[in-house]
């Protein structure tokens, strides 16, 4: 199973493979500079448990899990 | 001849504020993704050449698929200015520097404003101009909100720029500017490197310097204190809102009548009937309309102003949206229900925030739901006569009594919204994605003109152009007879048996249907139908009256400004009519389920 950003914990920093969204969703995040290879911080969890806070490109932005399950990232969890 | 300039760059990055300094313009900025949609259009004139700007939508790449992103490529694409402008943040130059490598691949002559430079600077960054411009091959202008100087430099760097673009190769003025930039500024030789990317780039011009902000979001989203954050700011605004604003509404109250006294005598001369007509009708709605609508939006709107561009709003649209996406909405529906309480037509505006087109339509449709503080006068009277008025044990009730109401308010939103999605707006789940800006200190002076002359004297206006006919129907409405008892009357009595099944009286029913210009004007109407007019309100209640009156003062059609803004903002009849039907459906079944409950109760004693 692949490493997507949804299990991608506090703290921990690593780099976009894919985006497996459909092209609407998809938008959203490559309009803010989200694309394959860039680098993403997951910073925290809000408190009711989505959406997450992640930091790419030095731009704090908010994901909700359903969106952040579509994201592979590089490596294995 | 005139040089054609386009104004380029991310969204949040001040690019309207950067525009409207050079052009002139009024747009309205705000600390918000997303504000500009359509290009804007100004311009200027610097040593007799003129110059024609061109604001784009805030865009971060070309190559993306969004409306933003399709209209500034197309226009680059058609139009071929001579000059292209592309803002960047000083504070972010990792995530805006991608748009200015892409757009110097496109276009001869780009020009790079670096904005924000004094929040970069406070931020302890020192951005390296001349790297940047060796980098890019373009003139970099550093400019700042707080120095006028800096706008003019950014001026002449385009003039400069234009003056190599082929189309105004010839054109006259502009040598003289060519001593007044700094070399750094006029860009370096080289060519640029392919394949530059914005992460080393910004990395190099920063010398490495990394941004250390205090890292406010461990409170604001912090797993114990966020909620409680919220809340108490929310509270405060409300509760400063309702109390703030008595008052104001009093001293206005006060002038209105003495003006009033003024009026009459300048009206003397027309005959009784009809100075009563513009004295009693016209202009007494109105007045009251005014008074009592004027001071808590004056109140609420900057105060949410200063929330909105502290960056808070983007936050708690956040914190909201969990239980909001398990009705199949979104956490911006949330600050468009706070915006409600202010005035549900501002609030119906705001849905304009939510990007998804069936989710804006139902959190349209559910705006009224949301008591606006036209309402709060009278749940608050009819707190005090369900729970009593005297000890400050009941203050504490009354207050958990509007507590109540607004829990019940929140709950039948989120309800109907759920039911929405699932009916007639069914649709699959928008993806949800919010950029949080950095926390930056709000201009003060700006904000209070922005928040008055935006959004409370645009309502008001409206408000008006409502409340002064519908005073002279009511006027009429109250001097005309049928058979010898007032129209009224006879209205309130005919009502009577159907009001009767809400647990209403037909007084009641009547007033509420009356109010339709504006909630405030309930009570006054409900006074003058039973002939009472200035006595005590708390006459016309009962147990049972007073609390179907509070769940139908919660949910019943909205007024008349509001459907008239569903109606701009939908351009539907039918939705418009669906804005109307839908909290009337909701009051009413609540109404005779209450007072069903009620009657058994009262019938097992």
């Amino acid at each position: 199973m692949a490493f997507t950003l949804d299990r991608l914990r506090a703290g921990e920093r690593r780099t976009v493979v894919c985006i497996a969204l459909s092209p609407e969703r998809a938008a959203s995040l490559t309009r803010l500079g989200l694309g394959v290879g860039t680098e993403i911080l997951c910073l925290r969890r809000t408190p009711l448990g989505d959406p997450t806070v992640y930091r790419f490109r030095g731009t704090d932005v908010a994901i909700r899990r359903r969106d952040a399950a579509g994201i592979q990232l590089a490596g294995k969890r | 001849m005139s040089v054609s300039v386009a104004f380029a760059g991310n969204p949040n990055v001040g690019k309207s504020t950067v525009f409207n300094a050079l052009t002139g313009l009024r747009q309205h900025t705000g600390n918000w993704t997303g504000k500009t949609v359509d290009p804007a259009s100004g311009r200027w004139t610097l040593d007799e050449t003129e110059y024609e700007a061109v604001d784009l939508p805030g865009i971060y790449s070309l190559r993306g698929g969004t409306p933003e992103e399709r209209v500034a490529a197309d226009y680059l694409a058609s139009h071929s200015p001579d000059v292209l402008t592309v803002v960047l943040d000083a504070t972010a130059l990792e995530r805006t520097l991608g748009l200015a490598l892409e757009l110097r691949a496109i276009h001869p002559n780009l020009v790079v404003c670096l904005n924000l430079m004094d929040e970069a600077e406070r931020l302890g960054l020192a951005p390296d101009c001349a790297a940047l411009a060796e980098a890019l091959q373009a003139p970099v202008v550093p400019t700042r909100a707080d120095r006028k100087q800096s706008y003019e430099l950014l001026r002449r760097a385009i003039a400069l720029s234009a003056l190599t673009s082929p189309a105004c190769r010839g054109g006259q003025g502009g040598v003289a500017v060519v001593s007044e930039l700094s070399p750094a500024c006029r860009g370096g030789q080289g060519g640029v490197g392919g394949g530059v990317d914005a992460a080393a780039l910004a990395s190099r011009v920063n010398h490495g310097v990394q941004i250390t902000r205090r890292d406010w979001d461990k409170v604001f989203l912090g797993k114990y204190a966020a909620w409680p954050i919220l809340l108490a700011l929310l509270f405060a605004v409300f509760y400063l809102t309702v109390r703030g604003a008595n008052l104001p509404s009093a001293l206005l109250e006060a002038g209105f009548s003495r003006l009033e006294l003024a009026l009459s005598a300048l009206l003397s001369g027309l005959p009784e009937g009809l100075r009563s007509f513009f004295l009693d009708g016209v202009y007494a709605t109105t007045a009251r309309v005014i008074a009592v609508m004027l001071p808590p939006m004056a109140i609420f709107f900057p105060l949410f102003s200063l929330l909105e561009d502290l960056g808070f709003l983007p936050r708690a649209a956040l914190l909201l949206d969990r239980p909001f996406a398990a009705c199949g909405s979104c956490g911006r529906q949330g600050l468009c229900m706070c915006m409600g309480v202010g005035c549900n037509a501002v609030g119906v505006t705001g849905c304009r925030i939510i990007p998804n087109e069936k989710e804006r339509l139902a959190a349209i449709l559910t705006n009224a739901l949301v008591p606006c503080n036209g309402r709060f006068p009278t749940l608050i009277l009819l707190a005090g006569l369900v729970l009593g008025q005297n000890g400050s044990l009941s203050t504490a009730a009354q207050a958990g009594f509007l507590t109540a109401c607004m829990v019940l308010s929140c709950a039948v939103t989120l309800g109907t919204t759920a039911l929405l999605r699932r009916t007639v707006l069914r649709g699959e789940e928008a993806s949800f994605v919010l950029e949080l800006p950095p926390f930056r200190k709000p201009r003060l002076g700006r904000l209070l003109l922005r928040s008055l002359l935006d959004r409370t004297l645009r309502v008001l206006g409206r408000a008006v152009t409502v409340a002064a006919p519908a005073g002279a129907v009511i006027w009429l409405l109250d001097r005309l007879t049928l058979g010898g008892t007032p129209l009224l009357s006879a209205l309130a009595c005919g009502l009577d048996p159907f009001a009767a099944n809400l647990g209403l009286t037909g007084t009641l029913l009547l007033a509420f249907l009356l109010s339709f210009p504006a909630n405030e004007l309930l009570l006054p109407l409900a006074l003058m139908i039973a002939g009472m007019e200035g006595g005590d309100p708390t006459a016309l209640f009962t147990l049972r009256t007073a609390l179907c009156t509070a769940v139908f003062t919660l949910f019943h059609w909205p007024c008349s400004t509001t459907v008239l803004t569903v109606w701009h903002e939908t351009r539907s009849r039918k939705w418009t009519l669906a804005s109307v039907l839908l909290p009337t459906a909701v009051g009413v079944i609540l109404c005779l389920a209450v007072n069903c409950l009620i009657m058994f109760f009262m019938c097992s004693y």
